[in-house]
C-alpha cells in the first residue's frame, strides 16, 4: 500500500515535469525510481523506456512497465492515472486559459522563454540515457543511424527501433 | 493535445475519452512488454537485441531534440538557454525542477513584454 502511495506521488510529480515531452522528466524519473525508491535499476529503466518507443500511442507510457514493476497491476494502474492525470488536466484548464490570454503581452514572453528550456531538458534526458546506452563503437553507430534516417527520411521509428533490435541480436548477441 | 482536442470538440468528457483511447493501446503493450522483460530480460539475446533498441531510442530522442529545436529555438542565444539546461542536469546534477523553475524564469524575464530581446524577435508564430 505504501509502495503505491509513493507511486503516485512520484509520478504525479514526473507529471508536471513533462513540458516539452517526456524525455524532459527522464533524469529525474532515473533519480526517483532508481537512486531514491529502488524500484528498478537504471539499465531496466532505460530499457523499459526504449522498449516504449515502440509501442502505439504516448510514448511515456512506458511509465506503466515501471508501475507494475513496482507493484504488480495495481501499481500499473496508479502510476498512469498520477503520470497522466495532472498533465491532462493542466493541458485541459491552461488550453482554456491560454486562449483568453491572447492579448496578454507575458503570454509571448512565456512561450518564447520557455520553449528553449524545454529543448535543453529534453536533450538532457537524451543524454543521461547516452551515457549508459551507447557504449561503443556499435551502439554509437546505430544511435547515429537512426539519426540520421529519422532526419533525411520519413520512416516510422518503431521500424528503427526493431531493425535495431535485430543488429543488437547480430552485433552483441552471437559472439 | 488529444486533450485539448477532445474539450474543443466535445468538452470535458470529449476529454477524457480522448486520452483513454489513446493511452488504452500503448498501457497494455507497455504492461506485457514488462511482464516478458521481467521474465526474459536477462537472457543473453535478449539483453544484446535490448543493447541494440536502447542506442535506437538515443538516436531516436536526439531527432525529436533537433526537429523541435528547429522549430521551436528563434535565435541563436536559445542555444545558450539550451546549453544551460543541459549543463544544470548532466554537470551541475540539479533537479529537472530547479533547472526548469531557475532557468525557465530567466528566459521568461529575457523575453519580457518591451524588452530588448521581445523586440529584436521576429513575430513567427502568430498563431498555433
Amino acid at each position: 500500500m505504501s509502495d503505491l502511495i509513493k507511486l503516485a506521488g512520484v509520478f504525479g510529480y514526473l507529471s508536471l515535469l513533462t513540458m516539452g515531452g517526456g524525455m524532459a522528466a527522464f533524469p529525474e524519473m532515473k533519480r526517483l525510481t532508481v537512486e531514491v525508491q529502488h524500484w528498478l535499476t537504471f539499465p531496466q529503466l532505460m530499457h523499459l523506456y526504449s522498449v516504449g518507443q515502440m509501442g502505439p500511442g504516448p510514448n511515456m507510457m512506458m511509465v506503466v512497465a515501471v508501475g507494475r514493476w513496482a507493484s504488480g497491476f495495481l501499481g500499473a494502474v496508479v502510476v498512469v492515472v498520477a503520470f497522466f492525470g495532472p498533465t491532462a488536466l493542466l493541458a485541459l484548464t491552461t488550453g482554456r486559459l491560454w486562449k483568453r490570454l491572447e492579448a496578454w503581452p507575458w503570454r509571448a514572453s512565456i512561450q518564447k522563454g520557455l520553449a528553449p528550456v524545454s529543448v535543453g531538458l529534453l536533450l538532457a534526458g537524451c543524454f543521461t540515457m547516452a551515457r549508459v546506452a551507447v557504449t561503443g563503437l556499435e551502439t554509437a553507430t546505430i544511435a547515429v543511424a537512426v539519426l540520421l534516417i529519422l532526419l533525411r527520411f520519413k520512416v516510422n521509428p518503431a521500424l528503427l527501433i526493431l531493425a535495431s533490435a535485430i543488429v543488437g541480436v547480430f552485433s552483441f548477441g552471437l559472439q | 493535445m488529444a486533450v485539448l482536442i477532445g474539450d474543443r470538440l466535445r468538452g470535458l468528457w470529449g476529454a477524457v475519452a480522448a486520452i483513454s483511447a489513446m493511452c488504452l493501446p500503448g498501457g497494455v503493450f507497455m504492461y506485457v512488454a514488462a511482464i516478458l522483460y521481467g521474465a526474459h530480460g536477462e537472457r543473453p539475446l535478449a539483453a544484446a537485441a535490448l543493447k541494440g533498441v536502447a542506442a535506437a531510442a538515443v538516436g531516436l530522442i536526439l531527432a525529436t531534440v533537433m526537429q523541435l529545436g528547429k522549430k521551436a529555438l528563434a535565435h541563436s542565444y536559445d542555444l545558450v538557454f539550451v546549453a544551460l539546461a543541459v549543463i544544470g542536469i548532466n554537470r551541475l546534477h540539479q533537479s529537472v525542477l530547479t533547472v526548469l523553475v531557475v532557468l525557465g524564469t530567466v528566459a521568461i524575464l529575457w523575453y519580457r513584454p518591451g524588452g530588448r530581446a521581445a523586440q529584436a524577435a521576429p513575430e513567427e508564430e502568430a498563431d498555433e
